[in-house]
């Protein structure tokens, strides 16, 4: 009886000890210490997010459900977080509602069964000291000598993280382990590319990526690798090896055909027949000109009266019938023929319808032409100096034409009739006179009369010269029946008449 | 009671910061390197301490976080991190219940604190020299006194009670962190002497 009494007494006394002890030391569920809380509280960056995290110490009893509030150190009452109110998760996403870093976060867990707290949490966290920094996602891709590191980064970055946070890529080989620490700018967003270069192909890499840690230890992102084939990158480089060559190529190709296309290389070998110099012995010597053909003729001389008014006014004056040349009243007989540039261009050979006029030098006194009957053909010759006029132009003759009627009887030129124009290669004309008496058979040469206003007077007593054809060419002197009819000097437009045998002063025929 | 891991977290960042230079992006660099490294030094602030002193919680108006130095000229902004730092060392040099372990650790967080204010003097000459800061830069100066101010008086109205130096440190580290992350702003902008 004593015993359970005393017992009974002992176990009051404890318990009244312990409230004393407990109201002493002021203990409270709100003030309970850290080291006995009945929850631990984690604060984690994870994926850019602030979330806070827990887990009971003492399982015994488990709560249903949580609310967390929190408060800072400034005169504020404790929040609610909407999205952690009444949840049955073990953690909460603070990243909207702590916002600062530099910020100290006291924050009450409450967990409830039913209606009934049955834990009670609080916890204080300085997010720059007390969160642990988890690493963000990243992806490897290898090449040859290089790897492309791309970390994936939220598309909206907060200020206070970025100030805050330090990445650290960290390559690991066989033999070395390097790390890389790049910036991260205010503008990154979305998948932040880091290159690994100067790296050994054919090595295996691993490459692990994590925040720098601040305070605590942060933890590493495991480990990611990959062996550098020498043979990715090198097919690549044949191809383009191959891409370069062809352009290379192309290039080549169309240079040349430009080149050739503007005539640069591959000239013709077609010279202009300007140019053409294989006949250059026949440019330099020319070949001769064909030899005109050339036809003897017969140059036969009609005498025509011409009428001249002696005064007379005899019916025989009128006498217009071809009469042999008579004399004038000057005393002076006209026989020959004048010769007269017809033109400037070559004459075509002779005997071929040639027509050459032959007017009368001087139209004020008529030329008297000699007998008509007896008027002897006259064979034109090429004469020996003129060898060089082989052109076969009408030239004037100084020379004054023989008379071939060297009678005294002056005989008077008939009027003209039908004239008859011809050209007459002089050079390979003969004019052979033919007389019954040889002897007389006056010199025929061509007379260049000086004046020349006369030689277009179709009405002055001319002589014209019937060249008939002969043979071909011959030489100028055909026997001594005929004379060839040559000027004594070289042709000129109007020389003196001085030289000549026949004294054509005037125009007249001077025996 | 200031926390000893107050001046830690206090020496790391100030620490981190190591040598001021003329050129602001070589402080950033530093200032980021280093107190990252004086961070991982620290343990985090005791929960149980934050959770008493959840009644005596005090709002300084301090800059805030939010706050973009492009809203400032750089003369402006160099000298409100001038300032800042240079109330943080007046508070602690004037008020300092330390013990034989903190002293130490005090000592050495002034003496960075010191030099960083040495290093944002030369900036601020060499900005003075190009612009003239002229009556906005003592505004803002005036500004950021007011606030600390209050903190002064906080600590004097709480007897520079625990809690109360609890709730300070919370706001120097606070200040601290804004202090790195404007300097930040101020290299991305391109604001360079």
């Amino acid at each position: 009886m004593l015993l359970s009494q005393n017992a009974a007494a002992i176990r009051s006394f404890n318990l009244f000890l312990m409230v004393y002890i407990s109201l002493v030391f002021g203990i409270s569920p709100a003030l309970t210490d850290f080291s006995v809380e009945p929850c631990i509280l984690n604060m984690t960056l994870r994926n850019f997010r602030s979330i806070l995290s827990w887990e009971l110490r003492n399982h015994s009893t488990v709560p249903t459900h949580y609310t967390l509030w929190y408060t800072i150190m400034r005169p504020e009452d404790m929040k609610i977080v909407d999205n952690c109110a009444n949840i049955t998760r073990s953690f909460c996403d603070l990243t909207d509602e702590w916002e600062y870093i530099s910020e100290n976060y006291i924050t009450r867990l409450i967990g409830f069964r039913g209606n009934t707290a049955v834990v009670y949490c609080i916890h204080s966290f300085h997010l720059a000291v007390d969160m642990s920094l988890e690493p963000p996602d990243f992806e490897i891709v290898g090449f040859t000598d290089h790897i492309n590191v791309i970390v994936k980064f939220p598309v909206i970055l907060r200020e206070e993280l970025q100030f805050f946070l330090s990445l650290v890529i960290e390559e690991q080989s066989e033999r070395l382990v390097k790390k890389h620490k790049p910036q991260i700018t205010e503008n990154i967003s979305g998948d932040f590319n880091y290159v690994l270069d100067q790296l050994l192909p054919n090595t295996n890499y691993c490459v692990s990526v994590y925040f720098e840690p601040y305070v605590l230890e942060t933890e590493k992102s495991p480990l990611k690798c990959t062996f550098l084939q020498p043979g990715q990158d090198s097919e690549s480089a044949k191809i383009g090896g191959i891409i370069t060559v062809f352009l290379i190529v192309a290039v080549f190709i169309s240079t040349i055909i430009i080149l050739k296309w503007i005539g640069y290389i591959c000239l013709r070998k077609n010279l202009p027949k300007v140019l053409n110099f294989r006949n250059f012995s026949a440019w330099i010597f020319p070949e001769q000109p064909l030899l005109e053909a050339v036809d003897m003729v017969e140059v036969i001389l009609i005498n025509r009266k011409k009428k001249v008014w002696d005064y007379n006014y005899d019916d025989e004056s009128d006498d217009d019938n071809e009469a042999a040349p008579r004399t004038s009243a000057g005393g002076y007989t006209m026989h020959g023929l004048t010769g007269r540039l017809l033109s400037q261009a070559p004459a075509s050979s002779a005997g071929t319808s040639e027509e050459s006029q032959f007017m009368d030098p001087d139209s004020e006194e008529l030329p008297e032409l000699s007998d008509a009957d007896a008027e002897p053909p006259m064979v034109l010759g090429p004469c020996p100096w003129q060898s060089e006029h082989t052109s076969g132009s009408y030239e004037r003759r100084e020379s004054p034409l023989q008379d071939p009627f060297p009678d005294e009887d002056s005989s008077s030129l008939e009027e003209s009739g039908d004239k008859i124009i011809f050209n007459v290669d002089l050079n390979s004309v003969f004019i052979r006179v033919l007389n019954d008496d040889p002897e007389e058979a006056p010199l025929m040469s061509l007379s260049l009369p000086e004046e020349r206003d006369n030689l277009e007077d179709p009405n002055e007593t001319e002589s014209s010269l019937l060249v008939t054809t002969g043979e071909g060419t011959q030489p100028p002197y055909a026997g001594s029946s005929s004379e060839s009819l040559c000027p004594e000097d070289a042709p000129s437009d109007k020389s003196d008449t001085s030289e000549l045998d026949v004294d054509l002063r005037d125009g007249y025929v001077i025996r | 009671m200031i926390n000893k891991h107050f001046f830690e977290i206090v020496l790391v960042l100030l620490a981190s910061s190591t040598i001021f230079s003329l050129e602001l992006k070589l402080v950033l660099f530093q200032q980021r390197r280093m107190n990252r490294e004086g961070l991982k030094l620290l343990n985090k602030l005791q929960t149980s301490s934050i959770q008493q002193c959840l009644p005596h919680r005090k709002n300084f108006l301090l800059p805030q976080m939010s706050v973009n130095p492009q809203q400032y000229q750089k003369g402006h902004a160099l000298a409100i991190l001038h300032e800042m730092l240079q109330q943080i060392f007046n508070l602690f040099e004037a008020n300092i219940p330390l013990d034989g372990w903190e002293e130490n650790r005090m000592e050495k967080f002034l003496f960075e604190l010191y030099q960083q204010l040495e290093y944002l003097e030369a900036l601020m000459e060499v900005e003075a020299g190009q612009k003239s800061g002229g009556l906005g830069s003592e505004n803002l100066r005036l500004q950021v006194k007011t606030n600390f101010r209050r903190i002064h008086d906080y600590l004097e109205s709480q007897d520079h009670s625990s809690c109360a130096w609890t709730i300070v440190q919370v706001e120097i580290n606070r200040c601290l962190f804004f202090a790195f992350r404007f300097i930040g702003k101020l290299n991305k902008q391109g604001m360079d002497p």
